[in-house]
């Protein structure tokens, strides 16, 4: 379980987001939303260690971040605005360049990582573009491949800011359905999207910043 | 282990990417050429002259790669990334030292060994010249790294960070010059040395540390 208590959020010292409170169990989904602006990418990002909050603390699985740092760092996916992606390497390459940062447990295993990434990019389409260097994408490709990186991951929390931005219909019911084997295997998502076309038997909860703006 | 993981992929990454591992090094060797030109072939003096020529050449063209250094994977975003695991950070900046040096430094001093027998300067200085800029770009390297990822977010930083670097790396040219006064001389040099590797001993291992804090920071502002 993810829990945020009284978390105060600022950019260039001044406070944007005050007084934050929410709890995230497994296997539950909890969508950020909130006007353009209001900091929902700022807010992800404290989450995520990019950002230091100015006040309050953050609990994974009953125990705060400030002292089991590892522990909660090592279970977390970050997918932000910008794909991540290493333009001159190709798609398989970038995406074995991440899992073998993140995913030490399962580094020395190459046979179930080649199985894994083309079950991950056939489910996403793009498996016969592993060869294709990231610049020569679409941007949907492009985010497909950035999403593929979160699905190879072994990590419980998934943190995602607008996943499904340059998506086709299709291509986020295909995203929807592995969020849901996700949370089948005991793992939590937080998400922002202005997205409401959701997957009817996920249930998703939601956090408004806009109660929680000071600007 | 990630340290070899990000050296291996800055490799790849390079070698399809030729043009940023050419351009510092043309524009290096054009620059001594032409100062070389602007002093004559014939000029006497060129011996003299030479190993400040290929200094201020290789500090130009090291002002020009560094640009580089962190620049593609902050706008790709790849950096932020990076930076969310500190042991990843960390492995990180450490390996782009190690390859900035690798791609951009000791090609340098190669090629300056050459141009240095190339315009008549002895065996023994050609090599003391080599060593002065193995050691003086390891520095430079170094100190570049910091400022460069203290200005990671600000567009067109070329004209702030030579301006930032200049005064820091001045200490580092002095010690460079009087090695090459004492080997030129028949002199000794190894105290300048020793003095140039312990400043490298000192910064070294700090240097990743405050590379990634600058790193972050520059995510926060």
């Amino acid at each position: 379980m993810l829990e945020v208590k009284d978390l105060d959020i600022d950019i260039s010292n001044k406070i944007i987001l005050k007084n934050i409170n929410f709890s995230v169990a497994n296997s539950h989904v909890l969508q950020i939303v909130g006007k353009n602006g209001i900091g929902k990418t700022s807010f992800l990002k404290s989450l995520v260690n990019l950002l230091n909050p100015v006040s309050g603390a953050i609990f994974w699985n009953n125990k705060n971040i400030l002292t089991e740092k590892s522990d909660y760092y090592s279970n977390i996916c970050y997918l932000a605005h910008k794909n991540y992606l290493n333009e001159s390497l190709t798609v398989q390459e970038n995406l074995e360049y991440f899992y073998k940062l993140f995913n030490k447990d399962n580094i020395n295993n190459k046979a179930n990582f080649a199985l894994l990434l083309q079950e991950v990019l056939n489910k996403l389409e793009v498996f016969h573009k592993r060869n294709t260097p990231a610049w020569k994408l679409s941007q949907g490709q492009m985010r497909k491949v950035a999403l593929a990186r979160i699905f190879l991951s072994n990590k419980k929390i998934w943190i995602l800011d607008e996943p499904f931005v340059s998506l086709d219909i299709k291509s986020q019911e295909i995203i929807w359905d592995m969020i849901k084997t996700h949370l089948n295997k005991k793992g939590l998502i937080i998400f922002t999207s202005h997205q409401n076309n959701y997957i009817n038997n996920i249930k998703i909860n939601k956090l408004n910043l806009d109660n929680f703006t000071t600007v | 282990m990630n340290f070899f993981t990000h050296l291996n992929y800055n490799f790849i990454s390079i070698s399809r990417k030729a043009i940023d591992l050419v351009n510092p090094l043309g524009f290096y060797l054009i620059s001594i050429l032409i100062f070389v030109f602007f002093f004559g072939l014939e000029n006497n003096n060129l011996v003299l002259f030479l190993p400040a020529i290929i200094w201020v050449s290789a500090f130009l063209a090291n002002l020009l790669a560094l640009d580089k250094l962190y620049s593609n994977d902050y706008y790709s975003g790849v950096l932020e990334l990076f930076l969310i695991d500190k042991s990843v950070g960390l492995s990180y900046v450490s390996a782009k030292l190690v390859y900035y040096y690798i791609i951009t430094v000791i090609p340098q001093v190669l090629v300056s060994f050459f141009v240095g027998l190339v315009f008549n300067l002895s065996y023994k200085l050609a090599f003391i010249l080599a060593l002065s800029l193995l050691l003086g770009n390891l520095l430079f390297t170094i100190l570049g790294a910091i400022v460069m990822a203290v200005l990671v977010n600000i567009k067109k930083s070329n004209i702030l960070t030579s301006v930032i670097l200049l005064p820091l790396f001045i200490p580092v040219i002095i010690f460079a010059s009087s090695i090459l006064y004492a080997a030129s001389h028949d002199l000794n040099y190894i105290g300048s040395i020793g003095i140039l590797l312990s400043l490298v001993f000192i910064l070294a291992p700090i240097a990743p540390f405050a590379i990634y804090y600058a790193l972050k920071l520059g995510y926060e502002v």
